[in-house]
């Protein structure tokens, strides 16, 4: 076995045959690791049957929909575009800074937005503006809003992924198709148009499909910032407190197993409609050069 | 359309790349533009095509200066060593991009393409992409585009540098075929001496940002104003020593120990007018074996098939010359050199500049 089989079989493989094993179970705090049983596919049925479900199924597409189009995509290739059309260093500064908040602990970053967005007396927005000049009556501002806060956290850091990418690979293009592009007549958003975004097609898949993956997979904003609650309970989250955390303390591993599943099934199915819809197979076609 | 440059200066933030270029590009000429890797070219270029900004100095269209201008409102047609065709745009859609941006009509695009591909022998590849052409294929696929909108002026930067030696042959005489057959003004920046005399009718050499000389091809090689230009152009390059010269009983000769060479008169009298020493150059082909002469050792003989190049040792300095091959000395033969009285150059030393042409 070549040694990246291996790794791949560590690392990936093995976890995921060992999850999938899981949701056929009962295992739960309740039965430990000796009493549990086969149970088929009743954890899969009664995810289906659960109340709860469709809710979830929406809150996550819409998270994740929203999230990639608005932040981890569009906004991205819009401040990447932006920062390879001003002078070379101030590009450079602001992707930099726009780094600072991946570089920030979750919590750490998740309790400066609660720092603005408290009740009054302790979140700024409140205390500084929205009552002294609106007369607002001080509340969070997060059960209020809580879709927007919840995007806007997640975008803001999710947006750095696409924004390195997407200007190395904008940087990238040589410098004589874009004098060529000039020169044939293209104004600036022209050149944007014909040149530099279908010059971006590889980019674009990596990152979307890469950061679909990503938001259908992490939770730890949300569960910082509103714990689920406001309708903000996503399908990962609600896995993670299935699973391992909640107020009952049965533990239902078996259960959250089988949530765990369906996301990776999602997340594969998801990945395949991507690389059909940016036509990965022309993208990887040969080249048909003959001599002159 | 006329080109002028006046005094065309452009710094980047590191390098000084035109350092102040002075020059007129006729109407329907073909200008080339030589020098060194790294002269400032194709600044310069790109600096006509109005994607770079001058930093001073002015470029001037028909008497319009146009510093200000747009690259797209200009009208020029760009051909680039590495083709630049897009990637993602069949050889049809590259051909006519310059025209889809003027919302030109497919009923004006189609038969403009189908008559420059036929032109340009490329008329079966239009559906293909740059990555199944030739090297060959793309760069005339790349011409097509600079003149499907019918330029004023065509600027080529180093179009031919990444084809083999052979079609750099054919394409060269098909360019020049299809540019003075079109009329149009170009200008067309090569670090290949061959491409820049054969088909320019002036050449525009380059050194470090300035215009070492502007002269048709033959005063080029043959009345070069500065050492730069006698040094660059011609291969083998020209010899180069230092003498004095002097009216010696009636005639002029140039002299360094152990070294005297005659000179006609013509030259001569400018070079003697001249105080001190001077840079003799006299040109390979310009130096035979002779009964009598300048005395030296044979230290290299290279065979070049038409010709051999032969270095001499006399006295210190080398010199080469071009022979026919029957005459092959051997290494270590003594020989005598006559170096033809007619071409010998003269430069001030310290400034480089001709005594003859200046
Ligand atoms: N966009 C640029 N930014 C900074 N320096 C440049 C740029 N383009 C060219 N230069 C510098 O200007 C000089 C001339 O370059 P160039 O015009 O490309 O020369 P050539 O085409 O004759 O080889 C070089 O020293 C090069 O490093
Ligand atoms: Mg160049």
């Amino acid at each position: 076995m070549s040694p990246t089989l291996l790794l791949v079989a560590l690392f990936f493989a093995i976890p995921v045959v060992l999850i999938a094993v899981l949701s056929f179970t009962d295992m739960s705090t309740a039965t430990g690791l000796r009493v549990w049983n086969f149970v088929g596919l009743a954890n899969y049925e009664q995810i289906l049957n659960h109340p709860n479900s469709g809710v979830i199924v929406w809150a996550t597409v819409f998270y994740v929909g929203v999230t990639l189009a608005l932040f981890n995509v569009g906004l991205g290739l819009l401040i990447a575009i932006l920062t390879t059309h001003m002078p070379r260093r101030a590009g450079f500064f602001f992707r930099g800074v726009w780094l600072l908040p991946r570089m920030t602990p979750v919590v750490v970053y998740i309790l400066m937005w609660n720092f603005l967005a408290e009740r009054v007396p302790y979140g700024v927005i409140n205390e500084h503006i929205l009552v002294p000049l609106f007369g607002a009556d001080g509340a969070g501002l997060v059960p209020a809003a809580a879709w927007f806060f919840v995007i806007l956290t997640n975008g803001l850091v999710g947006a750095s992924f696409g924004i390195i990418i997407f200007s190395s690979a904008i940087e990238s293009i040589p410098r004589d198709y874009m004098n060529a592009a000039l020169v044939d007549g293209c104004t600036m958003w022209q050149r944007i148009r014909y040149l530099i975004l279908p010059s971006l097609k590889w980019p674009l898949l990596f990152v979307t499909t890469y950061q679909t993956l990503s938001l259908l997979t992490s939770f730890e904003y949300i569960l910082v910032l509103t714990d689920g609650n406001f309708g903000t309970r996503v399908w990962s989250l609600w896995a993670y407190q299935t699973a391992l955390s909640n107020y009952f303390g049965n533990f239902q591993y078996g259960l959250g197993a089988a949530m765990a599943v369906i996301l990776v099934v999602i997340g594969v199915a998801a990945s395949i409609v991507y690389m059909k819809f940016f036509r990965f197979d022309e993208l990887v076609q040969e080249p048909k050069i003959e001599a002159l | 359309m006329k080109i002028e440059l006046r005094d065309l200066v452009k710094r980047f933030e590191k390098a000084e790349a035109v350092r102040g270029i002075d020059l007129m590009v006729d109407d329907g000429e073909l200008v080339a533009f030589l020098g060194p890797s790294g002269c400032g070219k194709t600044t310069t270029l790109l600096t006509i095509a109005g994607i770079y900004r001058p930093t001073g100095g002015e470029v001037v269209f028909d008497g319009q200066v146009v510093n200000r201008l747009a690259p797209k409102e200009r009208n020029l047609g760009m051909v680039f060593q590495s083709y630049a065709l897009y990637p993602h745009m069949t050889a049809y859609q590259n051909m006519t991009f310059p025209l889809r941006l003027k919302k030109i009509g497919e009923d004006v695009t189609r038969p403009r393409v189908e008559r420059i591909a036929e032109m340009m022998g490329i008329a079966e590849l239009l559906e293909r992409r740059p990555g199944e052409l030739s090297g060959g294929q793309q760069q005339r696929v790349a011409l097509g585009r600079a003149l499907i909108k019918e330029p004023d002026a065509l600027l080529f930067d180093e179009p031919l540098s990444n084809l083999d030696a052979r079609l750099r042959l054919t394409m060269r005489t098909e360019i020049k075929r299809l540019q003075s057959q079109l009329g149009i003004t170009s200008i067309y920046v090569t670090h290949d001496q061959v491409e820049a005399m054969t088909m320019a009718s002036r050449v525009a050499v380059m050194n470090e940002g300035r215009l070492e000389s502007f002269l048709s091809p033959d005063d080029t090689y043959d009345r070069p104003p500065t050492v730069f230009v006698a040094t660059f152009v011609g291969n083998p390059p020209m010899n180069m020593f230092e003498v004095e010269v002097a009216e010696e009983s009636g005639q002029f000769v140039a002299r360094r120990d152990g070294i005297a060479v005659p000179v006609d008169r013509e030259r001569g009298a400018k070079a003697a007018a001249h105080d001190g020493s001077l840079l003799l150059g006299v040109r390979p082909e310009d130096v035979r074996f002779a009964a009598d002469g300048v005395l030296g050792e044979v230290v290299a003989v290279e065979p070049l098939g038409r010709e051999d190049l032969i270095d001499v040792e006399t006295n210190g300095e080398l010199i080469r010359l071009l022979t026919a091959p029957e005459v092959r000395p051997s290494l270590g033969d003594r020989v005598t050199l006559e170096l033809d009285p007619q071409t010998l150059q003269f430069f001030e030393p310290s400034s480089g500049r001709s005594v003859l042409w200046n």
